[in-house]
């Protein structure tokens, strides 16, 4: 036994709680060692047996929803993981590109945009790694218009675009882009994803009236391009009604069911630390002291205290939240109230006991970071609590390095919530074996402290990143490429699009959305491009267009209108907000469903655009015969625009989907798909061509990725 | 872990009390002991090792335990009870004053179980050898769930892109496929947590699919027939150039044409497109009775699927199904909920698994079930004393997570009707291992035992690891740490433990 158990007893008094206590501490020493064996012993490759000592003297174990335990993997050599999942992606859809004859650039030859590149030039200059050299002027407009707007270009943005003599005309496009309505559709999803707005959880439903109300607040700030400090304020202060003030819900989501109110505090302190702090680690520090649990993961957990993390939680302690049913729909009230401490008075819920400590019957608030400051008179907890946080540098790094990691695929931190706060400045001292966490300390402090000092203003920090030759670098690298160099930037990393993205991108190539025809309870039926977004009675509630716009990953809902749609996004793995996140894999299923789903098929095929259904295998989507002058695929109106030569018709679908010229290479391969088998008719041979290509562009590397 | 806690905090025993539930000489729980020094000469050999400092890399010298295959079986179904099945209420079964009376616990040739709850599988008894002696090293679900699925710690370096046990067998059955065998070697059905192929080849990740009569859509391209969609894909080959196809640049970098390959071999083919489709009949039979109308169920559905995938041969070997609802924290007794509902789907799914399976002509002359290997078990199971609620159960009339479990074997060379190892009267810790290792049976034994069935070199170390510290199908299998229950597979006297076998590396 750990010599520990002393100390426990003269805490807790009781012989018989000693006794059990005393087990969990022989329960943790064995899990100590099982983390020990597997993986976690230190440089020496001794086992330092304080440690197990140590962890006796606040008895601990993980939940059975431990974050940490569920999904190791989450906190555990992701880093390395990711990275070389980018190289070689980025590998992988560089080979199949189009384009020869560039050539890599010496960094320090790489005209410098802003402070973004002498920071990444200069060090790969340092390390001695070639560049890759510039994108072109197709590669760059799919890039920013897909990163910006998750949306593709249209053919004649691609025409128009390489037409543009004007020198700064990237310059241009971005600001085009920033300023479009298709950004807030974008970031909202963005944001999203990273609050966590679903409207059934596992932990509490917001229900879509919470889901809507919260998208809308998204939306809203982005439109009004809010102070993100002001946004991360109203979130974190929010009360109110959660159908009526979006912000509500994130206080909503904090909700700890089946356990005492400190869980639900200790959830919102989670919450708030892994969303505007990158700190997934206060979930395991609300549990247990980080020492002899994180030593091998976060060098400033392991040395942080779940005293230290109820100090965080206790702003949340006068934190209510009220429930009232509306037909059988629950919405919520928060409130604040004036009076009530975290005590340390549990015995069951979620995490282990609360036990006062020595005297000590109750934590006050007390910012666990920098500061370690308590809230003043006259201010509420929560009001006190959003002022340390956006005081805090951490709050600019993290949103920094979420939306650095957004565009350029691998963030300085990664995973992005994994920030170790002892290992961010140069000046650090760690233990060995450690080293600083950021890929670039230097560039991550700059951009941070000029999102800071210039109004937390999310539109000129993505402007910024976009902007530099960092950004915009190729995702070919004509030279041995090495995973090591990852972490310099040294190529443009490529991603596979987003469900939503992906949704859209097929959508706008073959020019046929999703036609829904919705009937209100006793109304007559009317048909919409796109679907609607439908309440739990099944009330219209608007209608969007596009999937970019769908205020979360649970719409449409299944059995609903747009169900085909959402059965298509699912298999691109956009994950529900909760427990599962989304991801970037690929699957079987996926490309099953790019070659044969009805949702390509629909909009590949020359006739689903006419008025028979007769081969359409049950699918309604679109609905045949509905305004079929408004709604001309390209296949059909390439099938129905006379004078056309084979080639402007390749090239055509070629900028529809793929918003670039076809080589001369290409356009030669698929000549031949034009000329009619014995015996079939002209027109039948040219629609058959016409078809096949569209599948085939659909299903091409450079379409499925942004490269 | 919380229910563990609650275990811990409601049963008043000592720590003298818990070091018997501990192997001897054992810091892990569940885990044979290691001594130091062999621990650092393990360490550098794949699984171990920090990833941190990735210095050890030293030579093992040690002697070597040679593989002891059984290899009767050619498949597997591995049936993955999510959420933690109750030992005691089932495979274990205790009974005691809380046992519902419609449980009728009734033996077979001395094997206790509650028919009532499961005829199907009673009925079955005799295929079926149940290992009682087994614990589970976390009482976390998905840490768990994980674990047995790749028979290592998924905290540890390889843990992170180890593949599915389904994958390692898909891959070592690749070299067998024929040219007609369309399918993935490894199909995951009815959802749950399914690890994938881990750094493996794409083309071994598990093939997770939807069992319903109507089969699989996206088989057939409604509007191009073979021949066009034949010449469509051709060009998309042309286009993207070799790179797709045969990359210079290594296995990864074919991963997504993988996916393109394995979907394009499947279409267009009627054997494959019947594979996945069966008849309501069978689904209602496969289903469960619900009054007297027959239900389907997505279990059951899966069950069928899963024996016309192995019956027509195209190349699945290996089939995961899951069953979720075993999580009876509360009202594990409640009438036609708590561990009903669960119990019954997999009852009748299995039971009908293995009654067609025995039934079905093997390839080798003997039934499918002789050749066919069916895996269950929960990722641990549920507390057997607690304070507060009736006895046995805790305040809210459930169980919850706790160490002992089970898992049984079924076909594939299994000897049946059997239980092999014994527990406490109350199921709360071995008594008797009831296997040559003498110690409770872990995840990494069972990994060994689906390898040792199928004939497969459980000691075997793959080096194309990313990190170059050698796959280890089951970790420290050559140093004899883990090792394959084969008990289940004789009626005979226990083997003694295996001799050192030195044959150096």
């Amino acid at each position: 036994m750990p010599r520990g158990k002393k100390e426990i007893l003269s805490s807790s008094g009781s012989p018989n709680q000693a006794k059990r206590l005393a087990l969990v501490a022989f329960v943790v020493a064995g899990l100590l060692f099982a983390f020990d064996r597997f993986g976690a012993f230190d440089a020496l490759g001794q086992r330092a047996p304080r440690q197990v000592a140590r962890q006796a003297e606040q008895p601990s174990a993980t939940i059975s929803d431990c974050s940490f335990v569920k999904r190791p993997e989450d906190y555990i050599g992701t880093e390395a993981r990711h990275r070389s999942a980018v190289s070689q992606m980025t590998e992988l859809a560089a080979a199949s590109l189009a384009g020869e004859g560039v050539q890599l650039v010496p960094p320090q030859q790489m005209p410098r945009k802003n402070f973004i590149d002498d920071l990444i030039f200069g060090k790969m200059g340092v390390a001695g790694i070639q560049s890759a050299p510039l994108c072109t002027d197709e590669e760059f407009l799919r890039r920013a218009t897909l990163d910006l707007t998750g949306r593709i270009p249209s053919a004649d943005d691609v025409t128009n675009f390489l037409k543009d003599q004007d020198q700064i005309k990237r310059d241009i496009l971005l600001d085009k882009l920033i300023y479009s309505p298709e950004f807030n559709d974008k970031w909202a999803m963005f944001f999203g994803d990273l609050y966590k707005n679903t409207a059934f959880a596992s932990n509490i439903n917001r229900q879509i009236g919470g889901a809507e109300a919260m998208h809308k607040f998204i939306y809203d700030s982005l439109v009004q391009n809010k102070n993100y400090a002001q946004m991360a304020t109203e979130m974190i202060t929010a009360r109110g009604d959660s159908y009526a003030d979006g912000t509500v819900n994130f206080i909503v989501g904090g909700n700890v069911p089946m356990g005492p109110a400190q869980d639900t505090y200790d959830g919102l302190a989670v919450q708030t630390g892994t969303t505007f702090l990158g700190l997934s680690s206060m979930d395991c520090l609300l549990c247990h002291d980080g020492a002899g649990h994180l030593d091998a993961v976060n060098v400033w957990a392991a040395k942080t205290t779940r005293q230290d993390a109820w100090g965080l939680a206790a702003f949340y302690a006068r934190t209510r939240r009220t429930q009232v049913n509306v037909n059988n729909v629950a919405r919520y009230t928060v409130t604040e109230a004036t009076t009530g401490d975290y005590d340390l008075n549990t015995n069951s819920g979620n995490r282990q006991n609360r036990t006062p400590i020595g005297s000590t019957r109750s934590i006050a608030p007390k910012y666990m970071f920098g500061s370690k400051g308590g809230v003043t008179t006259g201010e509420d907890r929560r009001t006190a609590l959003a002022r340390y946080i956006t005081q805090d540098p951490q709050f600019a790094r993290a949103i920094v390095n979420y939306i650095w990691e957004e565009l350029m695929v691998e963030g300085f931190v990664s995973p992005s919530n994994t920030f170790d706060l002892a290992r961010l400045s140069p000046g650090s001292t760690m233990p060995d074996g450690w080293e600083l966490q950021p890929t670039n300390p230097e560039l991550l402090e700059a951009l941070a402290q000029d999102f800071s000092s210039n109004g937390f203003d999310l539109r000129r920090l993505i402007k910024l990143i976009s902007l530099s030759n960092t950004y915009q670098l190729s995702s070919k690298y004509p030279g041995t490429w090495k995973v090591e160099y990852v972490p310099y930037y040294a190529r443009k990393y490529v991603r596979r699009l987003r469900a939503e993205e992906m949704h859209d991108a097929i959508v706008k190539a073959t020019n046929l959305p999703p036609v829904t025809q919705y009937t209100p309870s006793g109304g007559v039926a009317t048909k919409m491009l796109g679907f609607p977004i439908l309440d739990e009675n099944n009330v219209k509630l608007r209608e969007i267009q596009w999937a970019m716009q769908l205020p979360d990953t649970a719409q449409p809902r299944q059995g609903q209108l747009g169900a085909s749609s959402a059965a298509f996004l699912n298999s691109f793995l956009r994950g529900n907000r909760d427990t599962n996140a989304r991801t970037g894999d690929a699957s079987i299923l996926q490309a099953l469903n790019m070659m044969n789903n009805g949702f390509i098929q629909m909009r590949v095929n020359y006739m689903a655009n006419n008025t028979s259904t007769t081969n359409v295998s049950g699918y309604v989507d679109p609905i045949p015969g509905y305004n079929t002058d408004k709604i001309l695929s390209t296949v059909k109106k390439l099938m129905e625009t006379t004078g056309l030569t084979n080639e402007q018709i390749i090239t055509q679908l070629y900028l529809n989907t793929l918003s670039r010229n076809p080589t001369q290479k290409e356009i030669t391969k698929i000549l031949p798909f034009f000329t009619p088998a014995s015996g079939q008719a002209a027109a039948l041979a040219k629609q058959r061509a016409i078809e096949g290509i569209q599948w085939v562009l659909l299903n091409k590397v450079d379409f499925l990725f942004n490269y | 872990m919380k229910e563990h806690l609650q275990q811990m905090d409601s049963v008043d025993h000592s720590c003298e009390d818990c070091q018997t539930l501990r192997p001897a000489n054992s810091a892990l729980f569940g885990g044979p002991t290691i001594g130091r020094r062999e621990f650092f000469q393990i360490a550098g050999t794949g699984v171990a090792g920090s990833f941190l400092v990735p210095v050890f890399s030293k030579e093992v010298k040690a002697d070597t335990y040679a593989a002891q295959l059984n290899g009767k079986a050619r498949n597997v179904i591995f049936i993955h009870m999510d959420g933690a099945p109750s030992h005691t209420d089932t495979f274990d079964l205790k009974v005691g004053s809380w046992t519902p009376a419609d449980f009728t616990p009734d033996t077979y040739n001395g094997v206790i179980f509650p028919k009532g709850l499961m005829p199907n599988i009673y009925a079955n008894l005799k295929n079926i050898a149940i290992v009682r002696s087994l614990r589970a090293p976390a009482l976390v679900h998905g840490l768990q769930q994980t674990w047995k699925q790749i028979a290592r710690n998924p905290t540890s370096l390889l843990g992170k892109v180890a593949p599915n046990i389904g994958a390692v067998v898909a891959r070592e059955f690749e070299a067998q496929r024929q040219p007609n065998q369309k399918l993935p070697g490894f199909v995951a059905l009815n959802g749950g947590n399914v690890v994938q192929s881990g750094y493996f080849n794409a083309k071994y990740t598990p093939f997770a699919v939807t069992a319903s009569t109507n089969g699989l859509g996206g088989l057939t391209n409604n509007f191009a027939g073979p021949d066009d969609f034949g010449k469509r894909y051709q060009l998309l080959q042309d286009l993207d150039g070799e790179n797709r196809v045969d990359s210079p640049l290594g296995d990864p970098v074919t991963d997504m044409d993988g996916f393109y390959q394995q979907s394009r071999a499947m279409m267009y083919n009627p054997e494959v497109d019947a594979v996945f489709k069966f008849s309501t009949a069978d689904a209602n039979r496969y289903g469960i009775l619900n009054g007297t109308t027959p239900t389907p169920t997505g279990f059951g559905n899966s069950c069928r699927t899963a024996f016309q995938l192995l019956k027509a041969n195209l190349g699945t070997r290996y089939v995961q199904i899951n069953i979720g609802g075993w999580d009876n924290h509360t009202g594990i007794y409640a009438t036609n909920a708590g561990i009903y509902p669960s119990a019954r789907q997999f009852d009748s799914g299995v039971g009908q698994l293995l009654n067609d399976l025995a039934a079905a002509p093997g390839l080798n002359g003997s039934s499918m079930l002789d050749e066919t290997l069916v895996v269950w078990m929960g990722e641990f199971g549920r507390t057997v004393r607690t304070g507060t609620g009736t006895a046995g159960l805790n305040g809210n009339a459930g169980r919850d997570h706790f160490f002992q479990h089970f898992v049984c074997f079924a076909g594939g060379g299994v000897s049946g009707g059997r239980a092999i190892g014994e527990t406490s009267s109350d199921g709360f810790a071995v008594t008797s291992p009831g296997w040559s290792q003498g110690r409770p049976v872990a995840n990494e034994d069972i990994a060994a035992t689906i390898y040792s069935a199928l004939g497969i070199d459980y000691t075997k170390t793959l080096h194309d690891d990313p990190y170059q510290r050698g796959f280890e199908y089951v970790p420290f299998a050559t140093q004899g740490l883990w090792y394959p229950v084969n008990e289940v597979f004789s009626r005979d006297a226990l083997p003694s433990r295996p001799k050192l076998n030195p044959r150096g590396r």
